[in-house]
């Protein structure tokens, strides 16, 4: 520390011009992590652990609120500017700039994997001989044309949505609780800790998503709260991914739960309520479908407009469409097939997640520190919506 | 036939979005956004004809596949 404070002085433009009150905030994160549960965690993370994941999870839980911390603490300190803007700020230009292109890159790759797995989940399940790029492209101009709107558009449209995939997945897990059997999950920690360690990182890695945090705080109307609201969104998040994990693995045992692709869809098969309530699979579908057609609007509008600032550009807009139909023939080629995916996911994903959402942010924050750099006090002042 | 209809939907986005940059005088942002569908349209035209394009999953994997293995995560 040398004592001096220097306030960093730029081209900081606010690109989209929308406000999002902490209410929205939270549904927004809720949303992503509600899609990435559904999609990665809970398959992924019961090959590795078996019937302790929700050890691993809330020890995922307690560090990715660690890390919520540097992020809250970072916007702050550089009030009205996201994490692309302030690595520049925080590092310089010549390193800066790299640095920042990173987290909307990130983005941008994390709308491959998610846009991937919809894909595959659509033709095994529901839409079987239906061409990959026929679903990813018609989806990628809804995704596209969410993005495009706005995040205050974003905000609200979660808002409303949501709380609903919140409501039917508890629903789903009450309806499913009499055919639980959780003699199932016993004995806890039967290998010891290292199985349930070695899946932190995975869980993690998916959680960290939620870095969006660094996006969202600078039209956040009340900056101060972020911290809180990534808790409830993280916490919520959280819950649902073990209450998915233990019912998967109390109904059809932690074997069978750990080799199948979609766990969550075996306990959406046997809810039934008397006769005439029964094959609720396409009530699951819509959640996942709009979930991650929401996520990946928001993580679409997270790299146009990290893209946008890291090349100093006054609007995000134009570059929303080409990033969407540049994902279309990426999301076909990353993987030859489903084993590549859960070879990825587990083994090189969650090290490349974690150095760019925790490697580069405590980076950036203790350069910012060390330098003694901060950024300037904004008079902007927040709008109620 | 098949190898323009790849090219279309990047060729009507680069020519929407540019163009209305264009006529607001917006070259910076034209350059980027075009330079984006130009690479996108590359890239699919790649996929289609078989080329060897460049694979993300391949770069990551090769960047971090061998400290996952020293961390025991494989």
């Amino acid at each position: 520390m040398n004592g001096r404070l220097t306030i960093a002085r730029g081209r900081l433009t606010r690109l989209d011009h929308g406000q999002i009150s902490t209410n929205q905030f939270v549904w927004l994160l809720v949303s992503v992590i509600t899609s990435y549960a559904i999609a990665f965690v809970p398959s992924m993370l019961m090959r590795i652990t078996k019937p302790d994941g929700w050890i691993s999870i809330i020890i995922s839980w307690a560090c990715d609120l660690a890390l919520a911390l540097v992020y809250a603490f970072m916007g702050l300190r550089f009030p009205r500017q996201s994490m692309v803007q302030y690595a520049t700020s925080a590092l310089g230009p010549w390193l800066g700039k790299p640095v920042g292109a990173m987290f909307p890159l990130f983005f941008w790759f994390a709308c491959a994997l998610l846009l991937r797995w919809i894909s595959e989940l659509l033709v095994a399940l529901f839409l079987p001989g239906t061409p990959s790029v026929i679903i990813i492209a018609t989806m990628m101009y809804v995704v596209a044309y969410g993005a495009r709107a706005g995040l205050e558009t974003m905000a609200r449209a979660a808002e409303t949505a949501a709380p609903l995939f919140v409501l039917v997945i508890a629903t789903i897990l009450t309806l499913v609780t009499p055919k639980l059997r959780f003699e199932y999950l016993a004995p806890a920690l039967e290998d010891g800790w290292m199985p349930t360690l070695s899946g932190v990182p995975l869980t993690l890695s998916f959680f960290a998503i939620c870095i969006l945090m660094g996006m969202f705080q600078p039209y956040q109307d009340d900056p101060k709260r972020a911290w809180f609201a990534k808790f409830t969104a993280l916490s919520t998040g959280s819950l649902i991914i073990i209450g998915l994990i233990l019912a998967s693995m109390s109904l059809i045992g932690p074997e069978p739960a750990a080799s199948s692709l979609y766990p969550d869809l075996a306990i959406v098969q046997v809810v039934a309520i008397g006769e005439f309530f029964e094959r609720i699979e396409v009530l699951w579908m819509a959640i996942a479908v709009g979930a991650a057609v929401l996520s990946l609007s928001i993580l679409l509008w997270a790299s146009a407009v990290g893209l946008a600032q890291t090349f100093g550009l006054r609007e995000y807009q134009p570059l929303v469409f080409p990033l969407a139909a540049w994902l279309v023939p990426i999301s076909l080629v990353i993987f030859d097939g489903q084993v590549d995916e859960i070879i990825f996911t587990r083994s090189a994903f969650p090290l490349y997640a974690l150095s760019v959402e925790a490697g580069l942010e405590v980076l950036i924050w203790i350069v910012a520190l060390v330098r003694g750099i901060r950024g300037e006090p904004t008079q902007e002042p927040a709008r109620r919506l | 036939m098949k190898t323009v209809a790849v090219l279309i939907p990047y060729a009507v986005i680069a020519y929407l979005e540019v163009g209305a940059l264009l006529k607001r005088k917006r070259r910076r942002e034209a350059a980027v956004s075009g330079g984006l569908s130009l690479l996108g349209g590359l890239y699919a035209l790649g996929v289609y004809l078989k080329w060897p394009v460049p694979n993300p999953v391949a770069f990551i994997q090769a960047l971090f596949l061998p400290i996952a293995r020293w961390v025991g995560l494989v």
